[in-house]
């Protein structure tokens, strides 16, 4: 029962040749990985808008709703529709987030409350996104 | 394809393409019923546990079994998932397998299947954020979201990896002759 070997290839078909273990490459891939996560933090640090925070709203990448969160005077639950799917969106003075939805995923709920200005929160079955900008920040930087 | 061997051997790969495809779609629904974000805080992650059935394909079948298993493991849970969950698992599960395919050849004296791994979670999981930011319209989401799963995804990528190491060792591939192969 031989079957087709390459030396360079020693997990091909053979019993014996799978005994792993951590080769030098592997510090490679993760270097690589980690290099990766510093750059796009680091574009996200430095495009993070300053000043106060407003939440946009948007559904299919168009802004439907725009809040200083500042000045929400009285807690709001917002209910809106978007694709197949309905939203509560929970509005208090200084931050929002998705109370709840009928979405599949629920990645928007767990998302959290948003705060600060670069937080964000989206739910892609529905194509509906929070995110918070600041106001006279240069927000472009980071959105198509 | 006339004679009986050859017709056994095709019907053993159909076989085995098909059952792989069972066992990552299986895979692929218990994951979603672990709340691996309780543990880690990052919302939307999943361990990628059909990882280990492409891993599987990849170093035991042809190109073109491993590149059928992807697509109708995706087609197949975006049928019980929806269709943006489709998009994800089929962009990031194709993305993955390319980048596990490119790196194939180092396996053994360079890399293990760690690497290998590590390296599919992360393809895995840019194609899903670049999936995410076309159809939010925001590419924000790339530097937001990205770095904390690519950072989760190491941790993943690891375990996907150290749970294909013995299904490999255990598990040989079809025996020969192979209709697929000179």
């Amino acid at each position: 029962m031989t079957r087709r070997r390459s030396p360079r290839d020693p997990a091909d078909g053979t019993v014996r040749a799978v005994s792993e273990r951590p080769r030098f490459g592997d510090a490679l891939v993760l270097a690589a990985i980690l290099l990766a996560i510093g750059l796009l933090w680091w574009s996200y640090a430095r495009a993070v808008p300053h000043g106060d925070a407003i939440a946009r709203i948007t559904q299919n990448g168009v802004t439907i709703r725009e809040i200083v969160l500042s000045r929400v005077q009285a807690p709001e639950t917002w209910e809106i529709a978007s694709g197949e799917y309905q939203y509560h969106i929970r509005i208090e003075p200084g931050r929002i987030r998705f109370e709840s939805a009928d979405c599949p995923d629920q990645v928007c709920v767990q998302s959290g409350w948003m705060d600060r200005p670069g937080h964000m929160a989206a739910c892609v079955p529905g194509r509906l996104l929070i995110r918070i900008d600041g106001e006279g920040g240069d927000v472009d930087v980071i959105t198509r | 394809m006339s004679s009986p061997a050859d017709s056994r051997a095709a019907t053993r790969r159909i076989a085995l393409d098909g059952l792989l495809v069972a066992v990552a779609l299986v895979l692929s629904i218990v994951e979603r019923w672990i709340p691996l974000e309780l543990l880690v805080p990052v919302p939307g992650i999943k361990l990628g546990l059909a990882n280990v059935a492409t891993l599987f394909a990849l170093f035991r079948l042809p190109l073109m079994d491993t590149v059928l298993l992807v697509l109708v493991r995706s087609l197949l849970l975006g049928a019980i998932t929806g269709p943006t969950s489709m998009l994800f698992s089929l962009t990031g599960g194709l993305l993955a397998l390319l980048a596990m395919r490119l790196l194939r050849p180092l396996h053994g004296r360079v890399l293990s299947l760690y690497g290998i791994s590590m390296a599919g979670a992360a393809a895995h999981n840019t194609g899903q954020v670049a999936v995410a930011s076309l159809l939010l319209g925001n590419a924000g989401l790339l530097s937001v979201y990205l770095p904390m799963l690519l950072l989760v995804g190491i941790g993943t990528g690891i375990l996907t990896g150290a749970a294909a190491i013995p299904v490999l060792r255990r598990l040989r591939a079809p025996q020969p002759p192979f209709p697929w192969e000179p």
